[in-house]
């Protein structure tokens, strides 16, 4: 395709519609420093309408507590041989979120938390949420230097793991300068900057968005990958935390009270590739904290994590076998968490689709041991792979949100195959895990899973995809004693051709931790959506029903979604 | 004012803020920029740079071991470049995963018996510059200059047979 030409101006202008339907993926052109520089746009536009089912006294007739939200969510990148310029610009902006009779308020949705926040718009809201320069020397990028936001990640993630999160709708960067030095076998990489956190969601309900709490980053990691068959690395990372509160204060500023550093983390790792027809890996990471914010102890503690795991694959088989243990590392999120993210994170080595409440014991747990095996035997590799994994951990960890009093031992077992053939897809996993408590009068939990995607053709361009998940858990008995319940999210969809999907959705949940409601009964969720793709860079998504909260976990994080009821318009489009 | 006149007054403003963002304005658009250039590491810590392809057709190919439809896809992206290897087609597999999955990748990759070229993504450094949007299997697919000429967002099964069109197009344009 021919690029269409176009000065920066016209183009940054007409990405923002000021000058109506003009082009704007563009190779640029003229006599300045952008010259010869390619530009992306990537828009996704969201607009929701959110039902409320709830009803204001004396007003039962009209569903008040309604309203509609817009999310669009711009990206730009401008490259030009090593130089790279990117922007995100967030926007959101809520409709219909008052009702008002005789000047008297009697309901708001905000956008704002306006004890923080006060804007004269207060029903919209603009952010540049990221930004970043990037500079690439020495041809294939030897060095890379970046400045503005950026993500950082050392070893398994276990001292520092600060990347996107998008699986739940998590970004959180380091807004600062990184350095990024290859040379040969040697990687080096340092970073410092203050966190950036996610303010608009594309994904939930934005209201009360609140001030940005920064944290103070620093770090480092060696890396050398040419040690005969030995890939070693060393890092640390020095964590300095913003207290509420801190937000008003000038950046630099923030940071200078008794204790400079609130948190340091030093670690190695190994590799060994191939060796003995394995592939090890094993990391070791000290935590030291400074202040008893992390453990509310006025002792000084200092947290242990080592992970290891080692891959082999002999004839059709595949082993992975993962083996972990942490004491008081988790705590490193102390500050981050409350705000819906983490800063570094220890691999589950869960099955993290299913974890429920309780489970997330596996997650975030300070004091914890566990092994992992799965076995994989590729029958027709590529096509048809059956595989069982087995995981066994002992959780000592018995505070926060672990429903129980006691230790306890958890073994989680599962199963499952895919099988593809040609359009015909067939993906299924199965499991069961307990979480036995030592005091035998608690008894165990125990949670049995089921979750499955078939795919195949039907005539002509029409095929069927069916998907299903369900999970069945039993509470022991402990002093939050819960109801059993049952979840279920089921999907089935009509594909004609690769530009159309039509989908009918039904979840189904009984547990009193989900806080939602069905909109065809109490526990029962319907829903349908349309997928339209004009263009294969463009598709259109029109979803209108409802589907219940509950919690997923993705990338060692857990996070507990809303549910919603109403409906959804999305746009994604790269250009 | 009732619920009726509440929405009319909240769909004009969406619009207006619509515009204002250009949705409506991209109805007219241009691939064929090039593609910014990266360097990562393989599976066995090798470097690899885009621009060491400089003159075959790449697919840039961006997953998650947690991906499920990812999954489906690879192995149709790896019986393309099986296919269209000798004619001058790449594939680059790039794992998204971050660095807590990193001991999944090689498992996944060998138990499948795939051949082309992984690379790790672990700081999401490449994928936020290809993909700033949240839905995976991502896939770019560049020409002999390293220009990008298309992409496709999700996979559905039997979407490899439009991916395989292009690639034979932009292998037999520049022949």
């Amino acid at each position: 395709m021919k690029p269409t030409r176009c000065c920066l101006a016209a183009c940054l202008w007409g990405g923002l519609g000021f000058y109506g339907p003009v082009a704007h993926a563009a190779e640029l052109v003229g006599s300045g420093a952008l010259a010869g520089s390619s530009m992306q746009v990537k828009s996704d536009t969201e607009i929701r309408y959110h039902h409320v089912p709830e009803k204001l006294e004396n007003f039962e007739d009209r569903n008040i507590h309604d309203y509609v939200e817009q999310v669009e969510r711009l990206n730009l990148l401008i490259s030009k041989q090593g130089l790279a310029v990117g922007l995100q610009v967030d926007q959101v902006a809520l409709f219909a979120n008052r009702y008002m009779l005789d000047d008297e308020l009697y309901h708001s949705v905000n956008l704002y938390n306006e004890e923080a926040i006060t804007s004269p718009f207060p029903d919209a809201y603009v952010t540049m949420e990221k930004f970043f320069v990037q500079r690439r020397f020495g041809g294939a990028a030897q060095t890379e230097m970046t400045f503005g936001d950026t993500y950082a990640s050392f070893g398994r993630g276990m001292a520092l793991n600060m990347v996107r999160n998008t699986d739940i709708d998590v970004d959180t960067s380091i807004r600062g300068a990184k350095a990024v030095v290859r040379w040969g076998a040697m990687d080096f990489t340092a970073v410092s900057g203050l966190t950036n956190t996610q303010q608009v969601s594309q994904d939930f309900a934005n209201a009360d968005i609140d001030l940005d709490t920064p944290h103070m980053v620093s770090g480092a990691r060696f890396s050398h990958y040419g040690l005969g068959p030995m890939q070693v690395g060393v890092h640390g990372v020095i964590y300095r935390f913003g207290r509420s509160g801190d937000e008003d204060r000038p950046a630099l500023t923030r940071y200078q009270n008794e204790s400079p550093l609130d948190a340091v983390v030093s670690g190695a790792t190994i590799e060994l590739p191939g060796v003995l027809g394995v592939d090890w890996f094993v990391e070791g990471d000290l935590f030291g904290y400074g202040t008893s914010e992390f453990s509310g102890s006025e002792e000084p503690l200092l947290g242990t994590a080592v992970y290891a795991s080692a891959s082999a694959y002999p004839g059709k088989t595949t082993v992975l076998l993962e083996g972990k243990r942490t004491k008081d590392t988790e705590r490193i999120n102390a500050f981050a968490t409350p705000e819906g993210w983490e800063v570094a994170n220890v691999p589950t080595m869960e099955y993290e689709r299913v974890i429920t409440e309780d489970g997330s014991a596996a997650v975030n747990s300070n004091d914890l041991a566990g092994v992992r095996m799965r076995l994989d035997y590729a029958a027709k590799p590529g096509e048809f792979v059956p595989y069982v994994a087995v995981g066994a951990f002992r959780d000592e960890d018995v505070s926060g949100l672990h429903f129980n009093a006691s230790p306890e031992t958890i073994t989680h077992s599962v199963g499952g195959l895919q099988w593809f053939k040609g359009e015909r897809v067939v993906q299924v996993n199965g499991g069961y895990r307990v979480d036995l408590r030592d005091d035998a009068a608690e008894c165990m939990d125990q949670l049995a899973h089921i979750d499955g995607e078939l795919h195949f053709p039907l005539f002509g361009e029409e095929s069927l995809e069916i998907a299903v998940s369900a999970k069945r858990f039993w509470w022991g008995n402990n002093l939050q004693q819960q109801q059993d319940f049952t979840e279920m999210e089921n999907a089935l969809g009509l594909h004609h051709g690769e530009k159309l999907v039509v989908l009918v959705y039904q979840d189904w949940s009984d547990n009193p931790l989900v806080r939602s409601e069905g909109n065809i009964d109490d526990s029962l969720y319907g829903a349908v959506e349309v997928h339209y793709k004009p263009k294969p860079s463009m598709k259109i998504r029109a979803f209108y029903g409802a589907y219940k909260a509950g919690i997923r976990c993705s990338g060692g994080q857990c996070r507990s979604l809303p549910g919603f009821e109403g409906g959804r318009l999305a746009v994604e489009s790269t250009f | 004012m009732n619920l009726f006149d509440r929405l009319t007054l909240g769909a004009a403003r969406v619009a207006t803020m619509l515009c204002l963002f250009g949705f409506w304005a991209n109805s007219a658009h241009a691939l064929g920029e090039l593609a910014p250039d990266f360097t990562l590491r393989d599976m066995n810590g090798q470097m690899v740079s885009l621009s060491d392809y400089k003159g075959k057709v790449v697919m840039i190919n961006f997953w998650a071991t947690w991906c499920q439809p990812c999954q489906v896809e690879m192995p149709h992206i790896d019986k393309m470049e099986k296919e269209l290897g000798e004619k001058g087609f790449a594939v680059l597999s790039i794992s998204t995963d971050d660095a807590r999955s990193a001991s999944k990748v090689k498992p996944l990759i060998k138990r499948n018996g795939y051949g082309f070229t992984v690379l790790l993504d672990k700081e999401s450094t490449v994928v936020t510059q290809y993909n700033p949007g949240k839905v995976l299997p991502y896939t770019v697919i560049l020409d002999r200059e390293l220009r990008i000429q298309n992409v496709h967002t999700g996979y559905n099964p039997g979407d490899e047979v439009g991916l395989k069109e292009e690639v034979e197009h932009l292998l037999g344009a520049a022949e």
